[in-house]
């Protein structure tokens, strides 16, 4: 019964699990530009650490003129307020501002845009950006194009909490155990970020790292001279500190290019294969039955475990199995 | 730096939580009965006077979290005095810190002076579980 119930939460996470907000990036929010405003059409959270996609359209005067790239500067703080109408050459080397070069998808010369924003260091979650967009940095075309956006970006709740399944080991009480926990980030965190990126170290360890509280509803095997019964009706009792994608960093020969961050099909694999990996230190919290016939009360007891786990992003390694059962 | 520190507590927290695992064929002595007979100022004793007079409480100290309150003290000689018989039974509803006291007032024989000193047994039970004292009669 116990068994059905675990299976049951892996397919039903299977299901609710994917806040991608994207299909070209994966957990990548779509950002609605109104350029001609200077407005954000949409607003969308943006997880801890997440790339963005910005669509939009570009003002009508250089709507006919080709261009394949657009010069991105981003600041950490609302835009400067009258707008910023030119850039001097020195522009990006000024402290406050960060160069993130987008480039744009399909035709150069469309009166539509979609961008991927890639830039050095990732948008944080709950802050205020301002973006500003040039058609050509260099100003050698008499229409160069500029506009300033303002966006905040937001995190959810559910950015910082992320469940998961997996197996562990007690050795002092010889048991090999099924747990379901829910672990808990101190930042928001978006699970198809790429960890191999070269962060912070302590922003890596920040993304990597969470409180987790679970349940063990299953105990495979077991070995102690007083027999073990469980801490509640649903399974013993687990907490500790996870550690994600253990096996993953910064590499470069998984990446098509070692200056880009596109990622070769091995890649790929690779990281949603390792991201959704999780090690764990904990302990397992279980009852066993007085020895002393006076007390009919059992002790609880707290002995320490190591487990491997994996997230709910588990689409990517369980994808042939989901055909076959017919999930979408 | 918080977010180290809750990470740091939860682990140090873990591990002084751990505690031995429980051995059947090992009962800690305060999770046992124990038994002990003393005088009217509270000190242990192990010899009662054989005249027929003296009086001895027998004081059994069980764990608090006893579920069975019901403790049956008897005794090879002597009687108790509240039944005047050799089996009593009586209530641990005497809670101390972490045990449960219940009491009897066990009265000796009278011994006549051409009998050896003679050594009484008292036992008690508790949830099938049973301790014996040994208490020896003199002239």
């Amino acid at each position: 019964m116990k068994i059905i119930l675990l299976i049951g939460c892996v397919l039903i996470s299977w299901q609710t699990s994917g806040q991608a907000l994207s299909s070209e990036i994966p957990g990548a929010p779509i950002i609605q530009l109104d350029l001609e405003n200077g407005l954000v059409k949409d607003e969308v959270p943006v997880p801890y650490g997440t790339r963005l996609i910005f669509k939009g359209t570009v003002l009508k005067q250089v709507e006919n003129t080709p261009f394949n790239k657009l010069f991105v500067f981003y600041r950490d703080k609302t835009c400067p307020d009258p707008a910023i109408k030119t850039l001097d050459a020195g522009f990006e080397k000024m402290t406050e501002w960060h160069r993130a070069d987008s480039t744009i998808a399909g035709r150069s010369n469309v009166a539509s845009f979609v961008s991927k924003l890639d830039p050095k260091d990732f948008f944080l979650a709950n802050r205020n950006y301002c973006l500003v967009i040039r058609r050509d940095e260099d100003k050698t075309h008499a229409d160069t194009y500029q506009q300033q956006v303002s966006f905040r970006t937001a995190s959810k709740f559910g950015d910082f909490i992320k469940l998961d399944f997996g197996v562990g080991y007690s050795s002092p009480i010889k048991a090999v155990i099924g747990t379901a926990s829910i672990h808990i980030y101190a930042k928001p965190t978006n699970e198809f970020v790429n960890l191999a990126e070269r962060f912070p170290f302590t922003q890596q360890l920040l993304m990597r790292t969470s409180l987790f509280i679970g349940i063990a509803p299953i105990t495979l095997t077991s070995s102690t001279k007083q027999a073990i019964t469980p801490f509640s009706a649903v399974g013993n009792l687990v907490f500790g500190l996870g550690y994600r994608a253990p096996t993953f960093y910064p590499k470069h020969k998984y990446k098509t290019d070692k200056n880009s961050s596109a990622l070769s099909p091995q890649g790929v694999y690779r990281k949603d294969f390792n991201q959704a990996l999780r090690i764990n230190l904990g302990f397992v919290v279980f009852k066993q039955a007085n020895p002393s016939p006076l007390i009919d009360n059992p002790l609880t007891l707290i002995e320490p475990y190591v487990s491997i786990t994996y997230d709910t992003s588990l689409k990517g390694v369980l994808a042939p199995i989901a055909l076959l059962l017919g999930i979408k | 730096m918080k977010i180290y520190r809750l990470f740091l507590l939860t682990i140090l927290t873990g591990i002084a939580a751990c505690s031995p695992l429980v051995d059947p064929d090992y009962i800690p002595p305060e999770d046992a009965i124990t038994l002990r007979a003393i005088d009217s100022k509270g000190s242990t004793v192990t010899t009662i006077k054989g005249d027929g007079q003296s009086q001895a409480r027998i004081l059994a100290q069980l764990p608090a979290e006893t579920t069975s309150q019901d403790v049956t003290f008897s005794t090879t000689g002597g009687h108790f005095v509240y039944n005047e018989g050799k089996t009593i039974k009586e209530l641990s509803d005497s809670v101390s810190g972490a045990f449960r006291f219940a009491r009897a007032l066990l009265q000796s024989d009278s011994l006549k002076p051409s009998d050896p000193p003679k050594v009484l047994y008292i036992t008690v039970e508790v949830a099938g579980t049973r301790q014996r004292l040994s208490l020896t009669l003199t002239k």
